[in-house]
C-alpha cells in the first residue's frame, strides 16, 4: 500500500466519477453523497457525478480532468462493466495513458437495481471505496498480442460452410474446408425447389461448388474428422484424419457419380474431389476456426403418427423426393397406386412439450421450432396441388409460422389452390390407423380447433410428416473443441444479440443451422458474418488478448508445481528449467485468468495481472473501513 | 364420430363462383366486424367459410347463410382479400338451386320472375308512384334514364323518394325519362340471394330494354341498382353511364341549379348506405347534397367505412328480423342520442328499415328522409 509505495514513484491521483443513468441509479442511491464521500478518500483528487457518463459530455469531463493532470486513473461507478468498461477505458488512451488504469464500480446491476432505501447508498460508497482503493494499486498493464497464422479452417460443406469458405478466401485468407461426407451441399443437396426463390437446389449448389473448385484458397478435405484440437485463437493445431468412405449408403450414392467435378446432382450432391483410396492423417495449423456442422432431420420414432408402421407414412424431405421423381404431367402415385388424397402434419419433432411428448430414450425434447418447416411444408403442399389437381391435401397445423420475407405468399398459394387446413392442439394431436373399411388404407382423425373441436375423419393415401431440425452429430466434435450447447443441443453463440456468430472462446465461430434452424438464406448470412469475423481477425497479423493472466514472481517460485496440478486450462501452465532452477512458467494466449494457481501456490509466487492479492486487500480494508464508518453514522 | 368431410361441396362452391373459398385462413376477422356481433347474432361468416371448405352440415339455415346482409363490412377488413360476399352468394346457390331457399325469399323470386318485381305487384303498377307527378318518358333524345328502383315504385313510403326526385330534377333543367313497366327489378338482391338464372333473366331483359330505347346514362335511386349495374351488367355486355341520385343531387346543387333555401336550420345525420359507402366509395356527394340546404351536419360515430348497416341488403329487408336484432334500431338509438332531428339517408331500403325502427322505437322527434325528400323540402 501507499507507505510501501518508493519514493520515486508519485503518488497517485485517482478521479471518481459516479453515474446516474437517468433516475436508473439516482433513484435509489444518493449519488451526491457518494461523490461527496469519495472526494475524503486517500489519492481522490477529483470527485464527481453525472446524469449519463457514457454520453460525450460524460467522457469529456473525465478526458479534461486526465489531459489538465488532474488524475492520471480513473474509477466510474455505473452499471455492469460489460456494458461500458471499454468505454471508459477508450477515454484513457485517448488522453494518452494506460487504458488498464481504469477500476470499476457496478452500482446499477450490484446496487440500485437490487437494494433500495439507505443501504443503497451505503452499499455504493463501499463499492467506490474498494474501488478506489484498488485504483491506487494499478499498475500500466500491456495486452498480449500473439501472432495470427492467415489461415482459416470451415468444418461441415453444407450451404453455410461453402459460403464460409468461400468469403474468407475471397479476403485472401488461406482456407481449409473440412467434410466428413465425400459431398458437398449437406441437406440441401437433399431439396427440390428452394422457397422464397423457387430456384433449383442443385443449381444453387452447382454454382457455389464451382466456385469453391476455382478458388486457389480452399484446400478441400472431404472424408475428413477432426482428431485433434489443441492451440489458442490465431495459433491452433488440428489433426484430420481422412479414410475411404465404407457405410453402404454412401457406397450406394458414390456409385451413381461418374467424373468427380461442380456439378450438383439432384438429391445427392455435389462430388467435388475422388474420395481418398487410404488412410490419412493431416495436420494443419490454422487462426481461426468456422463452425458449419449444419443439422440433422428429425427421425420419427417407429410409430409416432404410423412412421415405419405404414410405408405410407413419410417424412417431408422423402416426400419432397417422391414429387420430383414424378414425370411432368403424370398424376402422384406411390408404390404404383395413385394418391387421391393426403394429409400433411406440421410439427412432427419439433415444438414437443414436457408431459406431452416422450422424448426418446437418451434423448432431450425438441422445444425449439424449426422455423422452415412451415413454410417447406406449405411450398409442397401448394405445388402438389398445381402438379395433381386431382389430389386432396389436407395440412394439419399447430400454428403457421410461415416467418420470413416471402413466405407468407406460399401460405396464399397454398390456400387458395384448395389445400385444405386444419389446426390442432398438441395435447389432441392427429391419429392416424390404417383403416381396412373405407377407400382408403389411412384414416387420419383430427380434432380441429378452428371448427370449435370437432373431430376431422380424413380417409387418406399417404401420410407426410414435417420432420424438423435437430442439432447435427456434433457429440465428438463438441468434446474435442470444448464447444458450448445451448439446452436445445445447438451450439451457442456469446451473446445472441451483440456477438451471435462468435463463440465464447476466441477465434471460433459459427455458420448456419449447426447453431438454430435457419433457411439458406439465413445460414448463408450468418456464414458471411463469420467469415468476415474470422478474417478480420487472422488477417491483421496477430491477435491482442486481455492482460489478466498469470505471471510468475521467478524470485518467489520454487518450482513445486502446485500451480500447473491446480491449472484448469491444458497448457497454460508448465514447468521449465532455468539457470536459477525450475520455475512455473506461463503461456498467456492459454491463460483463463480464473486464478486457481494464485490460490494453490504456497509461496504467492503467482498472481493475475490486474487482479492481484495487494490490490484485493486494498480493496477488502476500503470495504471494512467504509462500513465501519457508515455503520458509526447510523 | 369424426365427420368426414365433403370436398365436393368446396369444389362446387369454388365453381359456382366462390372462387375465394379455400383463400381464407379462418383468422375470423370477418366475424369480429360484422355487424351481427352488435345483435348478439348467431351467423358468423367465418364458420360459414370453414363449413363451406370441409364441405360440412350446419350453415344452410336462414339465420346462418341467409343472415348475411351483404354490408361489405368483412370484405374491406379480410387480410386475405376474400370476397367473402362472392362465397357467400356461391353457397346460397348451391341451396337455392335445389330449392332450398327461405320461404320468404321463395315469394320474392317468384314474383321478381313473374312480374319484374320483389314486391308481388303487378307490372303494369309499376308508374303508380308519379301519380300526379309529370314524368316524361325516355326518349332517345333524353339525357338520362330515370331507373327507379322497384321498392320506391310501389312501396308507399318509399315512392315519396322518386317523387320527390323528380320534383327537383324537373326544377333543375335535367333532361331524363323513365321507362315504366318495361323496366324490370335490377336483380341485384336476386344474386345475392343466390338465384343467378334469374338474375341473368332479369339483367339481360334490362340490357335489351336499354340497347332498344338508346340509354347511355341512367340515373338510379337505389345504390343497389348503381352497384349491379356498374359491377354486374358490364359483363354481360352492359355500355352506358351510372350515376345515383344523391351524387346528381350534390352536381346540380354546386352547379346552382337547385333553387335551395339554404335556411333549414335541423341537426341532420347521415347515415351512408352500404352500396353507396363500402360498396361504391361514394362518401363526400351525399354530404355535399346535404349541407346545400343549410343544415346542421352530425356525424354519427360509425360513418363512411364504418358504418353500420341497416340491415337490408342481401335479401334481408324481406325477412323477419326480431326487433332486438334490428341493426337499423340500433342506428336510429345512434342518431337520435347524437341529437339528430333528421336521419337521412340514399337507399330505399335503409329508408324503410330505419323508418320502422323508428316507430319500434317510439322516437316521436326522429324524421327519417331520403336526400331527395330534404331538398325537396327546402326548395325555394
Ligand atoms: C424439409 C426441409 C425443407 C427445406 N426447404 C428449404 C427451402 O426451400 N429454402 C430454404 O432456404 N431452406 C430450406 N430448408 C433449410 C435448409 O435445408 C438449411 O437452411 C440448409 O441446408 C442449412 O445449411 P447448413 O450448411 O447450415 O447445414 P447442412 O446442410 O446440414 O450442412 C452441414 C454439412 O456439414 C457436414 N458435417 C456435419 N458434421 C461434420 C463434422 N463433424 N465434420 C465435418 N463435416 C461435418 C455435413 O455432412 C454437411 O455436409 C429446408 C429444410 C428442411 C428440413
Ligand atoms: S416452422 Fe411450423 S411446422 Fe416447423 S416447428 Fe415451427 S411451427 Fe412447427
Ligand atoms: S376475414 Fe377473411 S381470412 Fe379472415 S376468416 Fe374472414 S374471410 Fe377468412
Ligand atoms: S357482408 Fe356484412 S353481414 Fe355479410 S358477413 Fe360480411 S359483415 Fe356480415
Amino acid at each position: 500500500m501507499s507507505q510501501d509505495r518508493p519514493n520515486n514513484h508519485p503518488e497517485p491521483k485517482v478521479g471518481v466519477y459516479v453515474c446516474h443513468c437517468g433516475g436508473n441509479i439516482s433513484d435509489q442511491v444518493d449519488v451526491e453523497q457518494v461523490a461527496r464521500q469519495a472526494a475524503g478518500l486517500p489519492g481522490v483528487t477529483a470527485a464527481r457525478h453525472y446524469s449519463f457518463m457514457c454520453s460525450d459530455p460524460g467522457q469529456q469531463m473525465i478526458l479534461e480532468d486526465l489531459t489538465s493532470g488532474r488524475v492520471d486513473r480513473v474509477v466510474v461507478a455505473s452499471c455492469a462493466p460489460a456494458l461500458h468498461e471499454t468505454t471508459f477505458r477508450e477515454v484513457l488512451r485517448r488522453a494518452g495513458l494506460n487504458p488498464y488504469l481504469y477500476e470499476h464500480a457496478n452500482i446499477r446491476e450490484q446496487v440500485s437495481w437490487v437494494h433500495h432505501g439507505p443501504g443503497a447508498t451505503a452499499k455504493a460508497t463501499a463499492l467506490v471505496a474498494a474501488a478506489t482503493a484498488k485504483a491506487r494499486e494499478l499498475a500500466p498493464l500491456m495486452p498480449i498480442r500473439v501472432a495470427a497464422t492467415r489461415h482459416a479452417t470451415v468444418i461441415g460443406g453444407g450451404v453455410a460452410g461453402l459460403t464460409a469458405a468461400l468469403d474468407l478466401a475471397a479476403r485472401g485468407v488461406e482456407v481449409a474446408l473440412v467434410e466428413t461426407t465425400p459431398f458437398l451441399g449437406g441437406n440441401l443437396a437433399l431439396l427440390d425447389r428452394t422457397f422464397p426463390t423457387n430456384e433449383a437446389a442443385a443449381d444453387l449448389l452447382t454454382g457455389l461448388a464451382r466456385r469453391v473448385l476455382a478458388q486457389e484458397r480452399i484446400s478441400l478435405y472431404t472424408c475428413a474428422r477432426l482428431t485433434g484440437f489443441s492451440g489458442y485463437v490465431g495459433d491452433f493445431h488440428l489433426s484430420l484424419s481422412q479414410a475411404p468412405p465404407r457405410d453402404d449408403e454412401t457406397l450406394e450414392r458414390l456409385a451413381r457419380f461418374g467424373e468427380p467435378g461442380p456439378e450438383c446432382q439432384p438429391f445427392r450432391g455435389v462430388l467435388p474431389v475422388a474420395p481418398p483410396n487410404a488412410e490419412r492423417r493431416i495436420e494443419l495449423n490454422t487462426g481461426a476456426v468456422v463452425l458449419a456442422t449444419g443439422f440433422r432431420h428429425y427421425q420419427p420414432p417407429e410409430g409416432e403418427y404410423g412412421y415405419r408402421q405404414s410405408s405410407r407414412v413419410l417424412t417431408l424431405p422423402e416426400f419432397i423426393a417422391l414429387m420430383a421423381a414424378i414425370p411432368a404431367g403424370q398424376p402422384l402415385a406411390f408404390e404404383g397406386s395413385p394418391v387421391a388424397s393426403l394429409a400433411l402434419v406440421h410439427c412432427v419433432g419439433s415444438r414437443q412439450i414436457p408431459g406431452i411428448h416422450e422424448p426418446p430414450p437418451g434423448r432431450e425434447l425438441n422445444q425449439h421450432c424449426s422455423r422452415v418447416c412451415c413454410t417447406a411444408s406449405l411450398q409442397a403442399a401448394g405445388e402438389a396441388r398445381e402438379r395433381f389437381p386431382e389430389t386432396t391435401i389436407y395440412e394439419l397445423y399447430r400454428d403457421i409460422r410461415s416467418y420470413g420475407r416471402g413466405h407468407e405468399d406460399y401460405y396464399l398459394k397454398a390456400s387458395r389452390s384448395g389445400v385444405v387446413f386444419a389446426r390442432f392442439n398438441p395435447e389432441d394431436p392427429p391419429r392416424v390407423e390404417a383403416d381396412d373399411s373405407g377407400d382408403n388404407p389411412l384414416k387420419v382423425t383430427v380434432k380441429d380447433t378452428i371448427l370449435a373441436g370437432e373431430e376431422l375423419e380424413l380417409g387418406v393415401d399417404l401420410v407426410v410428416l414435417a420432420v424438423g431440425m435437430e442439432p447435427g452429430p456434433v457429440a465428438e466434435l463438441t468434446q474435442l473443441m470444448k464447444l458450448p450447447q445451448g439446452a436445445d443441443g445447438f451450439l451457442q453463440e456469446v451473446h445472441p444479440k451483440l456477438r451471435p456468430v462468435e463463440l465464447a472462446s476466441g477465434g471460433l465461430f459459427l455458420a448456419g443451422t449447426c447453431q438454430a434452424p435457419m433457411d439458406v438464406g439465413e445460414a448463408a448470412s450468418a456464414a458471411a458474418a463469420a467469415a468476415v469475423k474470422a478474417a478480420g481477425l487472422v488477417t491483421r497479423g496477430q491477435v491482442e488478448l486481455e492482460p489478466f493472466v498469470a505471471t510468475v514472481d521467478l524470485a518467489r517460485c520454487d518450482g513445486c508445481g502446485d500451480c500447473v496440478a491446480a491449472c484448469l486450462r491444458e497448457g497454460a501452465l508448465t514447468l521449465i528449467e532455468t539457470a536459477a532452477g525450475q520455475k512455473a512458467r506461463v503461456e498467456p494466449a492459454l491463460c483463463l485468468g480464473c486464478g486457481v494457481c494464485v490460490a494453490a501456490c504456497p509461496a504467492e509466487a503467482i498472481q493475475v495481472a490486474g487482479w492481484s492479492l495487494p490490490q484485493f486487500r486494498a480493496m477488502v480494508q476500503a470495504i471494512a473501513q467504509s462500513g465501519a464508518e457508515q455503520g458509526g453514522q447510523a | 364420430m369424426g365427420q368426414t368431410p365433403f370436398i365436393e361441396v368446396n369444389q362446387a362452391i369454388v365453381e359456382s363462383g366462390g372462387v375465394d373459398l379455400n383463400a381464407c385462413m379462418q383468422c375470423g376477422l370477418c366475424a369480429a366486424v360484422c355487424p351481427w356481433r352488435e345483435v348478439a347474432g348467431e351467423f358468423l361468416p367465418r364458420l360459414m367459410i370453414r363449413q363451406g371448405q370441409l364441405g360440412l352440415e350446419g350453415y344452410e339455415s336462414d339465420d346462418v347463410l341467409f343472415g348475411c346482409t351483404t354490408c361489405n363490412k368483412c370484405v374491406i377488413n379480410c387480410p386475405r382479400e376474400v370476397d367473402i360476399i362472392g362465397v357467400m352468394r356461391a353457397m346460397r346457390s348451391l341451396v337455392v338451386e335445389s330449392g332450398g331457399a327461405p320461404e320468404t325469399l321463395k315469394a320474392v323470386l317468384g314474383s321478381c320472375h313473374a312480374n319484374g318485381n320483389p314486391w308481388s305487384e303487378p307490372r303494369e303498377k309499376r308508374m303508380a308512384w308519379s301519380e300526379g307527378l309529370e314524368v316524361p318518358a325516355f326518349t332517345p333524345d333524353k339525357e338520362h334514364l330515370l331507373f327507379v328502383c322497384c321498392t320506391s315504385c310501389y312501396e308507399q313510403r318509399s315512392q315519396k323518394i322518386a317523387r320527390s326526385l323528380v320534383e327537383l330534377l324537373n326544377r333543375a333543367g335535367v333532361s331524363y325519362g323513365v321507362l315504366g313497366p318495361e323496366q324490370n327489378c335490377c336483380g341485384e338482391s336476386v344474386r345475392k340471394i343466390g338465384d343467378e338464372a334469374l338474375f341473368q333473366k332479369l339483367a339481360k331483359a334490362n340490357l335489351e330494354m336499354f340497347q332498344a330505347h338508346g340509354v347511355k346514362k341512367i340515373i338510379t335511386t337505389s345504390p343497389h341498382c348503381l352497384q349491379t349495374f356498374s359491377r354486374d351488367y358490364p359483363a354481360l355486355g352492359g355500355e352506358y353511364q351510372v350515376i345515383h341520385s344523391s351524387q346528381l343531387l350534390a352536381e346540380l346543387a354546386a352547379a346552382g341549379r337547385l333553387p335551395l333555401s339554404a335556411s333549414d336550420g335541423r341537426k341532420v345525420a347521415y347515415h351512408d348506405p352500404c352500396y353507396l359507402g363500402r360498396h361504391g366509395g361514394v362518401f363526400d356527394p351525399p354530404r355535399a347534397a346535404i349541407s346545400a340546404c343549410g343544415v346542421q351536419v352530425v356525424e354519427l360515430e360509425r360513418e363512411k367505412e364504418f358504418s353500420l348497416c341497416c340491415g337490408g341488403g342481401g335479401g334481408r329487408v324481406w325477412m323477419e328480423t326480431p326487433p332486438e336484432q334490428r341493426f337499423s334500431l340500433l342506428r336510429v338509438q345512434e342518431a337520435a342520442a347524437a341529437g339528430a332531428q333528421v336521419l337521412a339517408t340514399a337507399c330505399p331500403y335503409c329508408v324503410s328499415l330505419l323508418e320502422d325502427s323508428r316507430k319500434t322505437a317510439g322516437l316521436e322527434d326522429l324524421r327519417i328522409m331520403e336526400i331527395s325528400e330534404l331538398l325537396a323540402e327546402n326548395l325555394g
